[in-house]
């Protein structure tokens, strides 16, 4: 809970923010790439790109395009099996969205059963930015996330004037570690519980009603059968489990993976049980809105609009939905 | 599109039995999207300048939208040159296709291979921004290219947007995904990107019709253009003086080949 709230200049942001590189922390976020904003590692403040959306989500800090889930090699008749051990200890995420933090929420759900990930999306600090603004095909508001709050984060900042109110909790307070003079108790607008909301995530759910519907030919027709919205997605989880190396040693890899793509669920047989885009289509909006209902309790889109921005022919996933909910 | 246009696609909907009209609009965000026309209700007016138009010959290889045999397609040069390549690589023989270019107030309709030719033969499209690009990159020491090609290539995920949206990506099994043997590593580690982008520029030398379509709809940004024209200048050199003669230099078979590793 966010129980705190101090007051920080942008200079004393910049400070803190390079305290924390300075004490050997890993600080995260989102930067400049090749003309892409992403999330990196930062060596100093300045680098970091505090009013765009980044362009792929941060589940890449605890998923990401590629992991050695293991190591093996053979010696005489001897297998050795080495797992690979990457903690998040000491990394702060900071310049997270109000959404991205839903995004990890989810993601605890969905590997409420693996410990390995579980363990690191439970140890890195996240520092979120309340959103002043929307982003292009952003619909967080639509789905009842607020783009101003956060309970999800360790630390929360919103501009204000002449500067920042930082609001933490326990984890919060160990990494800003404040004076105690300049602490007040957080005094932070929660949103209203909004009914309207549950209405529509049970309208949502109607879309398997819809599941034989003519429509999904027509939603589907723009959609090329790429990964980019899958891959930029903070919730979609899916991957693929390949081996490189020779008989004496190797590495087994998970890889991002995407339900898009034809090969996805093409059988060894050659058969192929979601033959053409139209059936992929649906099953992407299906398992966002209504899937996760019934296997985590909650829809696993959270309205960031990263896809629409990526997508070839920039798609909108919400709309489609509400296009065959008409 | 403007109202020649439309006049003219409810005409060939209505007379001439095309039931699918690709065409171009921009949403909300403004972004330039496909407009599909399954019916005249579908029509609407779009303003989209002419070099602002995006390459939609991808969604022919989709086997959903070639089902609908009798297509319109909105585009500007760069369509009536993929169309062209599409054509001479036999990649169009169960379509009926109509090509529409808007013009200032009115359309240029191309259905044959022959209007086609002449069409581009009187134009010619500029490419200075790729070329200076290009010239940047052939400066550089070996060094400096190879640390310039691993940082562009860094971001990419293998999401294959730039194979999807490349029309002249119709393989029904990409190399990549054959894995016996695994040409192209999976993941997206350096060595399986660097693998998959030289892999998929050799397939694409002399044939780019330099859309930049996988420029377009690549989220990492990367400049897969200075490769193919790299590449096309390649071919140039070797198979001919003149652009326009490279056609199929990929798999062009003449019967006295020096080589025989064909026969």
């Amino acid at each position: 809970m966010l129980n705190k709230q101090i007051h920080y200049s942008n200079q004393q942001l910049q400070s803190w923010v390079d305290g924390l590189i300075y004490k050997g922390k890993t600080v995260i976020g989102p930067v400049k790439k090749n003309g892409v904003t992403c999330f990196s590692e930062i060596k100093n403040f300045n680098e970091l790109i505090l009013n765009e959306r980044t362009v792929y989500s941060a589940k890449e800090v605890v998923l990401p395009k590629y992991d050695i889930l293991f190591k093996f090699a053979k010696e005489k008749d001897k297998v050795f099996i080495s797992k690979n051990e990457n903690s998040l200890n000491n990394v702060i995420v900071i310049g997270l969205r109000p959404c991205d933090n839903e995004g990890f929420d989810y993601l605890r759900l969905f590997f409420k059963s693996d410990p390995d990930i579980l363990q690191k999306l439970n140890t890195f600090i996240s520092v979120t930015i309340a959103c002043e603004k929307k982003f292009d095909g952003c619909f967080c508001e639509e789905l009842g996330i607020d783009k101003n709050y956060s309970n999800k984060t360790d630390v929360l900042i919103k501009t204000s004037e002449n500067g920042y109110d930082i609001y933490f909790n326990d984890r919060g307070n160990e990494i800003l570690s404040p004076q105690a003079s300049d602490v007040k108790p957080a005094e932070i607008k929660k949103p209203v519980p909004n009914v309207s909301i549950d209405n529509k995530v049970a309208y949502l759910k109607k879309l398997s009603e819809q599941y034989n519907s003519e429509k999904w030919k027509i939603v589907s027709m723009g959609c090329l059968g790429c990964g980019s919205c899958a891959f930029v997605c903070p919730t979609c989880t899916c991957f693929d489990v390949q081996d490189e190396g020779n008989t004496q040693n190797g590495q087994r890899l998970i890889c991002w993976d995407a339900c898009g793509m034809g090969l996805f669920t093409k059988h060894a047989s050659g058969h192929n049980p979601r033959p053409s885009q139209v059936e992929r289509r649906r099953h992407r909006i299906m398992h966002k809105f209504v899937y996760t209902q019934d296997t985590e309790g909650k829809i696993s889109c959270v309205g960031c609009g990263r896809c629409i921005a990526a997508c070839p022919a920039h798609l909108n996933i919400y709309n489609q939905a509400l296009q065959i909910l008409q | 599109m403007n109202q020649k246009i439309n006049q003219h696609i409810a005409y060939l909907m209505k007379e001439k039995g095309v039931n699918l009209i690709i065409s171009q609009a921009k949403d909300s965000n403004g972004f330039v999207i496909p407009h599909f026309i399954l019916s005249e209700n579908d029509i609407i007016s779009s303003v989209i300048a002419i070099n602002e138009m995006r390459n939609f010959f991808a969604y022919l290889n989709k086997q959903e939208i070639k089902s609908f045999k009798s297509i319109g397609i909105v585009c500007n040069y760069f369509g009536v040159k993929t169309f062209f390549q599409l054509k001479f690589e036999n990649q169009l023989k169960d379509l009926e296709l109509f090509l529409l270019i808007p013009t200032d107030d009115d359309f240029i309709e191309i259905t044959s291979e022959k209007q086609a030719e002449d069409y581009l033969s009187g134009l010619k499209q500029s490419t200075i921004l790729v070329d200076e690009e290009l010239e940047n990159v052939k400066k550089m020491s070996m060094e400096e290219r190879w640390n310039y090609w691993m940082k562009t290539l860094e971001l990419c995920t293998k999401c294959y947007a730039c194979r999807a949206a490349c029309p002249m990506c119709y393989c029904s099994s990409c190399t990549t995904e054959c894995n016996i043997p695994q040409w192209i590593p999976v993941p997206a580690s350096l060595h399986g990107i660097f693998e998959w982008h030289v892999m998929r520029a050799m397939h694409l030398a002399g044939r780019c019709t330099e859309c930049d379509e996988c420029v377009k709809v690549c989220p990492a940004n990367i400049p897969l253009n200075i490769l193919n024209k790299g590449l096309h200048n390649k071919i140039s050199e070797a198979f001919s003086s003149d652009d326009s003669s490279i056609k199929y230099a990929l798999n062009f078979f003449q019967p006295d080949e020096k080589v025989d590793f064909i026969k």
